[in-house]
């Protein structure tokens, strides 16, 4: 009985979040509701066309008639391919979570200061850390796996498989990770978190990249092209061990596609049995370190100096400007969390780099039209970079904004300072980016050059409007700055900096592409000549619009700020 | 140094701060109580720049906080109740960066910063992450920010929380020196007798408004209790309950 009345109470910590968002409501009125309404919508919109992906490709699988019973294999192999990229996904996630939810939450110090029992420590921090990390898979593992259902006829019975497989595969990475997470930060002085972030980061751009090359999907695109069967089996080289649970999931799910209900079963039961297994493991380790984990975890946001750094004499300037750049460097370096994304970024952009090596150019056409693919693609790259990096700019001063509002500083010097902070960086990678591009497809020397300044106006663009948008509402209470993305200003932000980047690209092209239809089209030849300098002096003017006007208005609205 | 006239501050329709008037002097300490929810933190806010008044002026060293905000924040130093600081950074990091914020030359900084942390007892953390100090080390950490360049005017929000015995021992001296070398410091409080030690002027704000203001003695007469500790005059003023009145037991 007093086992359920706390249970009955923790509910109110869990649900605490939800009266939160509730107080946001009743506090921002209509905006937020327009907000959550719109990043609803666009979520449902991914989600809709990552469906019809998936359903269209297990279909255009199914149509291959002459394949008969490799149809299935080659369904079967996919599935792997979803189960395992999710499972290092959520594995990954879940040591993080648990991190956080077992060490570094507030409720924890509350909750442990209080007579409950270890069990229901452990079942509240599990239950938080399984539904942080699994939302996910749910939102974005599901449609993929009910496209299957539905291309198999199997959709009536969809459910059942959600708690066959689905829940267990959850569980086991989130108990797995939970046991990882308390383990590590027994192994690993809490002081050192940051190192272990970093290993964690470093593991995961790994696996990334080697999950992605062991399966080179690059081949799923033509398999009636692959003269042998055997042969092309083999190239897939899709990892499966028979006892990984990935393997059981896929199994599990191919045989509930062709009504195989007693595999479908047999495999769902050993997801189950390790399910409940990893828990055992993860309540053990639980019992058995955490608390000790934990005596030393009191301070694991901290992170030690070395004796270089506490030696460290560089004096900087008494300038303004450097004395921000010295104090955003410091805190760049020793904070943990921005490294180990940068590798986690790093990771992406290998395989943006591995993956474009490797894609079929004669399928798509022309060098032309591949190098400026090359460069919206890195656009892309570069706005979701921003997006992390530079929105949240002025957001990262956090609870410390007094000192810079108490502060003789000018708000236009500080904008331009963060600004100047990010866009070397930005350049620097999407140049990177574009010249090995450009490079591998071997573009003559004007292309990369055109490429290049496409390039350069995308990067200049997309900072301007991340840290101009980010500073119109900043977020100061923030516990982790980068959070301030996923807001209504951070939607926006994403909006526009596509948009800027389809602009920018379709304005450099249009002269070449009018050009090549004008070949076929008369009407067309009277523009062309037209002259490219025209069409290069509009993307500076969208340059400096996408700029300035973003950098105006979040100046403005810091100078506001600092006055009201 | 430091004048609020007719200063006023409403949240929606409740007048949180209801025309206040306060002139602090060159070398004056200036006390400033009141019970929670008085509005003493509010009028700190305003005066520090991070909240607007809604009426009202403020002008430090001769220029107005709004008309000349820059000017006006060259002029004072401001220590907040809560020492929210960078964790990631060393006390000769922060007080690097807030010296470049003031323009003062980096090595002069560094000596500024050595004697002040000398002051506060800290000359060995100088080095150390400032996200292994306690709420105290952050406060002196803080302090010596607000020294730093010098300022004519010092605002202070509750100065002695998380302070130990000796490191409030050690401010208490230190604001008095600072005081009769010229410092005119704001500092509101809720320990009585830190104003009685080292006020030479205190204001009690109650409900938005100053009630009373004066030396310890002006307020003694003021309430007709002469002789009589700063606790019975501030209870008094503020109209509390007799806390013999208290219910005890209700529930034992």
């Amino acid at each position: 009985m007093r086992f359920l009345n706390t249970i009955r109470s923790l509910r109110l910590m869990i649900i605490n979040d939800f009266l939160r968002l509730n107080n946001h409501y009743r506090a921002n009125g209509i905006s937020a509701v327009f907000a959550t309404t719109a990043i609803i919508l666009l979520a449902t919109f991914f989600i809709l066309v990552e469906y019809f992906v998936a359903e269209h490709l297990f279909q255009h699988i199914m149509n291959q008639v002459h394949l008969e019973g490799l149809r299935y294999v080659l369904l079967a192999k996919l599935l792997q391919m979803v189960f395992l990229i999710f499972s290092v996904l959520l594995v990954y996630s879940n040591i993080i979570m648990s991190i956080s939810s077992y060490f570094l939450s507030p409720e924890i110090d509350l909750l442990h200061t209080h007579p409950i029992s270890d069990k229901v420590l452990f079942i509240y921090s599990f239950f938080e850390t399984f539904i942080r990390s699994s939302w996910m898979f749910i939102a974005f593992g599901l449609p993929i796996l009910l496209a299957y259902g539905v291309v198999l006829n199997q959709a009536g019975t969809f459910v059942s498989q959600i708690g066959l497989i689905v829940i267990p595969m959850l569980i086991l990475p989130a108990a797995l990770g939970v046991f990882a997470g308390v383990l590590l930060i027994y192994v690993f002085s809490p002081r050192r978190t940051q190192r272990v972030f970093l290993i964690m980061g470093i593991c995961l751009a790994v696996g990334l990249v080697l999950v992605f090359r062991l399966m080179r999907p690059e081949q799923l695109v033509d398999p009636i092209g692959v003269e042998q069967v055997n042969f092309y089996l083999d190239t897939l080289r899709i990892p499966s061990i028979s006892w990984l649970p990935t393997t059981w999931a896929s199994e599990g799910f191919s045989a509930y596609g062709e009504g195989r209900g007693t595999a479908n079963l047999y495999n769902a039961q050993k997801l189950w049995v390790a399910a409940g297994f990893s828990l055992l493991l993860a309540y053990i380790s639980f019992k058995i370190f955490w608390w000790r984990a934990r005596s030393r975890g009191q301070d694991s946001d901290i992170i030690e100096l070395d004796k270089n750094d506490k030696k460290r004499e560089a004096t900087p300037a008494n300038h303004f400007r450097c004395s921000l750049m010295y104090r955003d460097m410091i805190l760049f370096r020793r904070d943990a969390g921005q490294w180990s994304q940068i590798i986690v970024i790093a990771a992406l952009v290998i395989i943006y780099i591995f993956n474009f090596k490797n894609l079929p150019y004669e399928l798509y056409g022309f060098q032309y039209g591949m190098s400026f693919v090359s460069v919206f693609a890195s656009g892309l790259i570069l706005s979701a970079l921003l997006a992390r990096f530079g929105f949240p700019a002025v957001s990262m001063e956090g609870r410390a904004i007094w000192i810079l509002k108490t502060s003789p500083i000018n708000w236009r010097r500080y904008l331009w300072h963060k600004y100047l902070f990010l866009v070397i960086p930005a350049l620097t990678i999407g140049s990177i980016l574009v010249l090995f591009s450009v490079r591998v497809l071997d573009g003559s020397s004007i292309l990369v050059l055109k490429c290049l300044l496409t390039e350069a106006a995308i990067a200049v663009s997309c900072t301007g409007l991340a840290i101009g948008i980010g500073a119109r509402r900043p977020r100061f209470n923030l516990n982790d700055a980068a959070m301030v993305t996923v807001s209504a200003p951070g939607l926006w932000y994403m909006i526009l900096a596509v948009l800027t980047i389809c602009v920018t690209v379709g304005l450099v092209v249009l002269p070449d592409l009018l050009r090549y239809m004008s070949y076929g089209w008369r009407w067309l030849t009277f523009i062309r000549h037209a002259d490219r300098i025209v069409v290069w002096f509009i993307v500076l003017l969208l340059v400096s619009c996408a700029t300035l006007i973003p950098m105006e208005s979040g100046i403005r609205h810091l100078k506001r700020m600092a006055e009201k | 140094m430091l004048q609020l006239k007719e200063l006023t501050k409403k949240f929606g329709n409740r007048t949180v701060v209801d025309h206040i008037n306060i002139s602090v002097g060159r070398g004056e300490l200036y006390a400033f109580l009141g019970p929670n929810g008085a509005g003493k933190t509010t009028t700190i806010r305003m005066i520090a720049g991070l909240l607007k008044p809604d009426d009202g002026s403020i002008v430090i060293n001769g220029f107005d906080s709004i008309k000349d905000s820059i000017r006006v924040k060259q002029s004072f130093g401001y220590i907040p109740d809560q020492p929210f600081i960078y964790d990631k950074l060393t006390p000769r990091e922060f007080l690097r960066f807030i010296g470049g914020l003031y323009g003062i030359d980096p090595s002069e900084c560094d000596q500024r910063a050595g004697y002040w942390m000398d002051q506060f007892e800290l000359s060995h953390y100088f080095d150390e992450l400032i996200g292994s100090f306690s709420h105290g080390m952050r406060q002196k950490v803080v302090f010596t920010a607000g020294f730093l360049h010098n300022p004519p005017v010092l605002i202070v929000d509750e100065p002695m929380v998380g302070l130990d015995p000796r490191g409030a021992v050690i401010l208490k001296k230190l604001l008095r020196q600072r005081c009769e070398a010229g410092l005119a410091a704001f500092v509101s409080t809720h320990s009585l007798d830190v104003a009685e030690q080292i006020a030479d002027r205190i204001g009690i704000m109650y409900q938005g408004q100053l009630l009373a203001e004066g030396t310890m003695t002006e307020l003694q007469d003021l309430t007709q209790q002469g002789g009589k500790r700063l606790e019975s005059i501030f209870l008094e003023l503020t109209q509390a309950r007799d806390v013999g009145d208290i219910p005890t037991g209700a529930y034992l």
